[in-house]
């Protein structure tokens, strides 16, 4: 009985909504965006490479 | 660091808000369960609603109707239990218009919050009772203007089946309109390399073809999965789900071809003229097929997708951002290889 | 160009009328799988009759065309593709592939009824659906037939190719096959004949713009 009344307390404290009530909604965006930085990371590094291979094919 | 285009900064700046934006904000308000389902005339009908996002206890000025057509009816009572749950006590007069015998109604409720609504939430028994009874209801059907206040809060809407997984829609959606793009631009490539005969335009159409079939493959996955968890299965042999996988089959032939010959002038041409085929069938099978049918994608079936049923304003904020990021991203993809491919090619 | 695809037609049915090479191993081929769906089924049903008849259909075409094609793979005939317009060639093909499907599909359809039954309801929807996916197939398939030639590559590229291009005359005629066996009810079919009669059409137009671009060598 006790542990129904400590459950509907918990369950509606926020108002806000029920995702971002439970903290989880923050993960998953954390998550999408670290991996959109390692693929962001990836395609930099492609794009210094291929310059630097342009720029010695210009040079020669 | 190194110096990118203009139009690459727009992808790296748009991506991180799509990506926030799409998961942080709150979904508004909805019904997630309703029962009983069948409501009768003249009877004292008590409808339990449990709610998603809902804060009933809040503010006591909470109305519902039930709906249909121009026609409405208020609820008598409505018990709040908590911020989720309430039951709403409803006596109807029978059928609205006298005409008709269908029963389909909606829910139609107003919170301090905004308005809520549940599209065929009840179904109306048609019971037969002698006409004299029908002036005991309290209640009558009327046509007036719904009195409903305004969405308060940005949030995103709330559609039944989909749930919280809406937020899907701008990482699924945008990769096939990137595709499509990236598609285009190659037959744009294969045409003018058949009429210039630069073996640069074949490169540049075979690279963007190839981050268009990864976007495509991307989008089928995305989609199965969404699919999963809305409507049962992976692969509901759905209409839409069809033509997409034989679009990408057909590109696949592409690819058949370009390995199958050797010499890159004859290479260039079979292939582009096979590229010019492939787009001119995919615009039909993908578009207007699916819209023929009935189809459990949402905007087929009759409607056309993207209208105001389908995509709400504050969802098209960051819609059409993220179909520009995506297509930024597929592009820069595309060129990437061309530029590498190149490189290659020079060296040998 | 209408009298060039006249005569190349004219050609390839008189070699053909000479020497049934051709039609004699597909209809030798079609004999022997109705032979063993006979041992396999004993029994055909209605309810897969449609399916069996499209699998022999999808079969039976891309057999034919290959078939068709690798025998003129030797530089007599090429000498006479060099000479003529290359739509002329395409349409004489194509032509020359429609009405070899049309009897091999009859004979098909003949020899199901003989030894299983043809539980057809509606004969003038299931004829025209058979005509009509016929000739998209014969359509698509002489072009495709007509790119793998240049490859050399032939049978295997031919079949890889074909699948996917089919699907959609195959996905369209065989729901008119079932609702001319009565076998669902869809009072909107008309909606399926439009969409292969376009595909027919959308095939035809991009033929005429591509194929002469694919076939200057």
């Amino acid at each position: 009985m006790i542990l129904l009344s400590k459950l509907s307390a918990v369950i509606w404290m926020l108002d806000v909504d029920f995702l971002r009530s439970t903290g989880k909604i923050y993960t998953v965006a954390l998550v999408a965006l670290v991996v959109w930085i390692a693929v962001l990371v990836y395609l930099l590094r492609l794009e210094k490479w291929v310059k630097s291979i342009e720029d010695q094919i210009k040079s020669k | 660091m190194v110096k990118l285009s203009w139009w690459k900064w727009i992808f790296i700046l748009l991506m991180p808000y799509v990506i926030l934006m799409g998961f942080l904000v709150p979904l508004g308000q909805g019904i997630t369960e309703l029962s009983p389902y069948v409501v009768y005339p003249l009877k004292t009908n008590k409808l339990d609603i449990v709610g998603y996002n809902t804060r009933f206890t809040e503010g006591q000025s909470i109305r519902a109707w039930l709906k249909q057509g121009d026609y409405h009816i208020e609820a008598d009572n409505i018990i709040v239990r908590d911020e989720r749950h309430a039951s709403l006590i409803f006596t109807i007069p029978g059928f609205p218009d006298t005409s008709k015998n269908d029963g389909d109604l909606s829910l139609v409720m107003d919170t301090p919050d905004g308005p809520l609504v549940l599209p065929s939430a009840v179904n109306l028994a048609a019971v037969k009772y002698p006409d004299s009874l029908a002036l005991i209801s309290s209640q009558k059907w009327s046509t007036n203007k719904l009195a409903v206040r305004a969405e308060s809060n940005f949030n995103f809407p709330f559609r039944n089946i989909l749930g919280e997984t809406i937020r899907n829609t701008y990482f699924h959606v945008p990769l096939w309109f990137a595709m499509i793009l990236l598609f285009f631009i190659s037959v744009l490539k294969s045409i003018r390399y058949l009429q210039k005969k630069q073996i640069e335009d074949d490169a540049k159409a075979e690279s963007f073809v190839l981050i268009g079939v990864l976007f495509g493959i991307l989008g089928t996955v995305t989609g199965s999965i969404w699919a999963k968890f809305t409507w049962g299965s992976f692969w509901s042999f759905d209409v839409k789900q069809n033509m997409a996988a034989i679009s990408l089959l057909i590109y696949g032939g592409y690819f058949i071809i370009r390995n199958s010959l050797q010499d890159p002038d004859a290479k260039a041409r079979v292939s582009g003229v096979y590229n010019v085929f492939a787009f001119v069938l995919l615009i039909p099978l993908i578009f207007i097929i699916p819209r023929r049918y009935d189809s459990l994608h949402p905007g087929n079936g009759g409607n056309p997708a993207l209208g105001s049923q389908d995509l709400d304003n504050t969802m098209r904020i960051v819609f059409y951002p993220a179909v520009i990021a995506y297509m930024i991203c597929g592009i820069w993809i595309a060129q990437l290889r061309y530029r590498i491919k190149l490189i290659y090619n020079n060296i040998y | 160009m209408v009298r060039e695809i006249l005569g190349l037609l004219l050609k390839d049915v008189k070699t053909e009328w000479r020497n049934k090479q051709a039609i004699s191993s597909i209809a030798l081929y079609l004999f022997s799988i109705i032979l063993v769906l006979y041992y396999a089924l004993v029994r055909i049903d209605r309810m897969i009759w449609s399916g069996v008849l499209w699998l022999v259909l999808i079969f039976l075409a891309i057999n034919t065309i290959t078939v068709s094609f690798s025998r003129d793979v030797k530089h007599r005939h090429w000498y006479f593709y060099t000479l003529t317009h290359p739509l002329s060639v395409y349409f004489s093909k194509a032509v020359y592939n429609l009405i070899l499907l049309l009897v091999l599909d009859t004979l098909a359809v003949l020899l199901l009824g003989l030894f299983f039954n043809i539980p057809v309801v509606d004969w003038p929807l299931f004829l025209i659906t058979m005509f009509l996916c016929t000739s998209a197939i014969s359509l698509i398939l002489t072009f495709v037939s007509l790119i793998s030639a240049k490859t050399g590559d032939q049978p295997v590229l031919m079949t890889i190719l074909s699948t996917p291009l089919l699907f959609p005359v195959l996905m369209s005629g065989s729901r008119l096959c079932l609702v001319s066996l009565r076998l669902i009810q869809d009072s909107n079919y008309f909606k399926d004949v439009l969409s292969i009669l376009a595909i027919n059409m959308i095939t035809f137009a991009l033929t005429v713009f591509l194929f002469p671009i694919l076939w200057r060598d």
